[in-house]
């Protein structure tokens, strides 16, 4: 394998290192974001009650 | 269940092998936004259902392989059943099309709605906070949707029978029979659910019974179905009404129900149902069943039987049918009578069905019968 010494080489190393830790910051802040709330459940309660119930039907007989 | 709790995800789960998944991974959304709406926008409530092969076939390759034509997933026998009695009017067809969409299809499943949330149908909700189970869950998951009949009748909530053996005396639950290699298996080309290969069989766990030294199973195993003798009585449904009100809500009635017993002509004989007789019950169907989206829309409506092939989740070692010969021998009640047809909606069908009262067995009356009568146990209801 040949090995560049041309001065790019250096520079796609800074590249993927930015990339990685972006991708990392990026994930963490959708796990952080999700989570921080789906494992609350004070705050599920609190944003449970302004969620209108699903509406059904009154029409029902038998058990089906 | 309250709403909170069908979305709290607990720490237990991300500790576990899924929790490593970021969430938008599998569920997409803006994890990016702070208020509520924004971050939900595109949100997928049920990966597996939308797309199973993305959402679980990197790592559960086998399962996923036939997962689409599955019962649970796919209902495709029932859009068979519902085009052999159909209209072949394109018209009529898609108005009919609309109705099952509407009805018959909330009652799907998938890999999550059976692996990690209640079914859809019931309105979801997390059965282990999110954690993924392997097993379903007896209540939340299996019998959150095969409640009125099976479940009821398993458990003995119905308050008519105790319930069954399997369950009260050893513990079992659904999955104890029905296999996940079952519960995976594609539906078949042609055919229903009787006709998927994995499905259990009372053989499977009660081998060899022709020749354990029981007289009546050595005189009726092969012929009679085994629930014949040890079902009890079971529910029966009169015909479904279903339509929207005035608010274009959907709704389904089902008016008249009924618990008996009636033994048929075996309906689904096969190789794996060889018995000449097999218990029946009735299932709401009926030609004026899709009237609210068209009406006049099964003119094929006699082909298939509307008295189907029954296996009471309600079994018993001693019920009133094995109490002696003669619970069943001359007992016209306990057969399929033309009379009994006119109880419900029915179909031409459904007379190759019936018990004539020549074919129904006579009373023994040889010496020693009467003594063979055995005592039912008092059994707990649920």
């Amino acid at each position: 394998m040949k090995v560049r010494r041309d001065g790019r080489w250096p520079m796609v190393m800074v590249l993927a290192a930015i990339f990685f830790l972006l991708s990392v910051a990026a994930v963490s802040a959708q796990e952080s974001s999700c989570v921080s709330c789906h494992t609350d459940k004070e705050q599920l309660k609190k944003m449970a009650k302004l969620i209108p119930p699903k509406p059904k039907s009154a029409e029902k007989e038998g058990t089906g | 269940m309250e709403l909170y709790e069908k979305v709290y995800v607990s720490e237990d789960f991300l500790e576990s092998d899924h929790g490593d998944i970021g969430c938008a991974e599998c569920h997409g959304g803006n994890p990016d936004a702070e208020e509520m709406a924004e971050a939900h926008e595109g949100v997928v409530r049920d990966p597996s259902f939308a797309d199973p092969v993305s959402a679980c076939g990197d790592c559960h390759e086998d399962e996923v392989e036939s997962i689409e034509n599955s019962l649970h997933y796919s209902l495709r026998p029932y859009w068979d059943k519902i085009l052999t009695r159909a209209s072949t009017d394109e018209s009529v067809l898609a108005k009919i099309k609309e109705g099952y969409n509407t009805h018959c299809t909330a009652c799907h499943s998938s890999c999550g709605q059976c692996h990690v949330s209640r079914p859809d149908s019931v309105e979801g909700g997390f059965v282990k906070e999110h954690l993924f189970v392997e097993k379903p869950d007896l209540v939340n998951q299996c019998t959150a949707c095969h409640g009125s009949r099976k479940g009821n009748a398993f458990l003995g909530a119905e308050g008519y029978e105790p319930a069954d053996v399997h369950y009260i005396e050893h513990g079992m639950d659904c999955i104890s029979c029905h296999s996940g290699d079952e519960l995976h298996a594609a539906a078949p080309e042609e055919g229903d659910r009787l006709d998927v290969e994995e499905q259990p069989t009372c053989q499977d766990c009660h081998e060899d019974v022709a020749e354990d030294g029981n007289e009546y199973h050595r005189r009726h195993v092969g012929k009679l179905q085994c629930q014949i003798c040890h079902a009890q009585s079971y529910i029966n449904c009169q015909a479904c009404h279903i339509g929207k009100d005035a608010k274009g809500l959907p709704y389904y009635k089902n008016r008249v129900e009924w618990h008996e017993i009636k033994i048929a002509k075996n309906p689904e004989k096969s190789d794996r149902r060889p018995y000449e007789y097999a218990l029946v019950r009735h299932v709401p169907v009926h030609p004026g069943f899709f009237d609210f989206y068209v009406k006049g829309g099964f003119p094929n409506f006699d082909k298939l039987i509307t008295w189907k092939y029954a296996s009471p989740h309600n079994i018993r070692k001693r019920t009133e049918q094995s109490r002696s010969c003669n619970s069943c021998h001359g007992n016209r009640s306990l057969f399929l009578t033309e009379e009994d047809l006119k109880k419900a909606p029915f179909a031409e069908a459904d007379r190759a069905l019936v018990v004539k009262d020549d074919e129904i067995p006579p009373r023994l009356e040889t010496e020693g019968v009467e003594k063979a009568e055995t005592a039912l146990p008092e059994l707990p209801l649920w």
